[in-house]
């Protein structure tokens, strides 16, 4: 009697051993199918991400170094434009390479070393033409968003800004300014001349459109106020 | 008169940076090569008070040559060419003893005016150079605790002052105000951080080699 209860107890015991045996093989497949897939996920991730970097990079060479180049081969075709002309536009060009390089240097989402790279780069060209540099910085918060495609939309639209300044303000005096605004709290960048400013009509032949979208493209907005005692570029940035 | 060698692989840039230095009131360009070697041999025959090196010669690096410059001849200020001014450019020719650079478009005026800077005492430097020079010595600072440093001298208070606020984009005028001191002393006080990442990279060398078994 007690003989039969044993060998009906061996056998439950052999039967759960086996299906503990069955049960953790079927774990080990699930898991390995598990790996397989967490490991496509990642390569597609990573394939992502270079495409991704590939389509900035080409936008980045497009808008940038191929446009000025198109322009400088143009006025050389033409055959009308002084070699000073086309210096101008190929010196535009090397400006244009070396904003791409320093935004992609490390700025660990630090601003300011950044701006003061533009400010390095700038500063000779515009002790050149008589015009005054104020520099108004203080301690910013580190921005997530600063990658180094958003940092070369920001360095583009403060290129512009300059630019603009020399080309049409008849400035003695640029001021850069950082800040914070609450509310929602955001960075500020403000760029403003002692220049002649301009009336809204002409805001579009000098790239403000172009600046309000690159502004917009990051994430952050674009305010220009001008008047006859000078114009006023803000940026605002998010800092979430 | 400032004597001046110019090494540079790029015939048109050899060239043009000769005419300048050749027009610049104060300067005397005693040679001009375009590859490692004679730029070693005209070092030794008359190591000159300026050298202006490209970092990519046709037969080794720059960097090189900046090395063995810096520690034969301490008295010769050694400029880099570059074209971008990049970080990584940039820091390994001031780890090898270089104390400033130009970039290779500079107009005359301006490349005669970072050279007379540079001879006056001042060291140009970039915010984003500044930056790393300063989280280069803190990351020392921080893992030379116990050990004995084998990397030279740390950077003072007032020098990693004066780095922060490069960093920040002021320029050494501006610094001078803010801190209250001549801008000639904010260039002494670059120049000399420039000095010690040279030795502390030195230091360091010698120490890894020390490890390495090869001295």
């Amino acid at each position: 009697m007690d003989l039969e209860k044993y060998r009906r107890i061996a056998r439950a015991l052999a039967q759960s051993q086996q299906m503990n045996a069955a049960l953790e093989e079927r774990v080990r497949q699930k898991q390995s199918e598990l790996e397989r897939n967490f490991e496509a996920i990642q390569r597609l991730m990573r394939e992502a991400a270079v495409a991704e970097e590939r389509q900035r990079i080409m936008t980045d060479m497009h808008d940038g170094i191929g446009a000025h180049l198109i322009a400088a081969l143009s006025l050389a075709e033409g055959g009308e434009s002084s070699m000073d002309d086309i210096a101008t536009v190929l010196h535009e060009c090397i400006d244009d390479l070396r904003l791409a390089i320093d935004s992609l240097e490390p700025t660990e989402n630090e601003l300011l070393p950044a701006l003061g790279n533009f400010r390095y780069r700038v500063e000779k060209r515009l002790r050149a033409v008589g015009v005054e540099l104020e520099w108004r910085v203080s301690d910013l918060p580190a921005l997530p968003c600063l990658s180094p495609h958003n940092l070369l939309q920001i360095l583009r639209i403060l290129q512009e800004a300059f630019a603009n300044v020399l080309k049409h303000a008849q400035a003695t005096r640029i001021r850069l300014e950082t800040g914070l605004v609450r509310e929602p709290r955001q960075v500020l960048i403000r760029v403003s001349d002692n220049g002649k400013g301009f009336p809204t009509s002409a805001a579009k032949g000098r790239g403000l459109g172009n600046m309000a979208r690159r502004a917009g493209s990051i994430g952050g907005e674009l305010r220009v106020l001008s008047s006859l005692d000078g114009t006023v570029v803000e940026l605002l940035l998010p800092t979430g | 008169m400032t004597t001046v060698m110019v090494v540079e692989d790029d015939p048109a840039f050899l060239a043009r940076f000769c005419r300048i230095i050749a027009g610049a009131p104060g300067f005397s360009l005693v040679a001009a090569v375009a590859d490692l070697a004679p730029a070693r041999l005209a070092i030794a025959r008359q190591a000159p008070e300026l050298l202006l090196t490209d970092l990519g010669l046709p037969d080794g690096s720059g960097i090189q040559l900046i090395r063995e410059t810096a520690r034969t001849y301490p008295g010769t200020d050694i400029m880099v060419v570059t074209i971008f001014g990049d970080e990584e450019h940039v820091l390994a020719s001031i780890e090898a003893g270089a104390t400033g650079y130009i970039l290779k478009d500079s107009h005359s005026e301006e490349l005669v005016g970072l050279i007379a800077q540079l001879r006056a005492g001042g060291s140009p430097i970039s915010p984003v150079i500044a930056r790393q020079l300063l989280k280069r010595f803190k990351l020392k600072g921080e893992t030379s605790g116990q050990v004995p440093d084998p990397q030279g001298p740390a950077m003072t208070q007032r020098e990693s002052e004066v780095l922060a606020l490069v960093a920040k984009g002021f320029s050494f005028a501006e610094i001078a105000k803010l801190l209250q001191v001549s801008p000639h002393t904010v260039n002494a006080h670059v120049k000399k951080i420039y000095q010690k990442l040279a030795v502390h990279s030195r230091g360091e060398a010698v120490y890894e080699a020390g490890k390495m078994g090869l001295l």
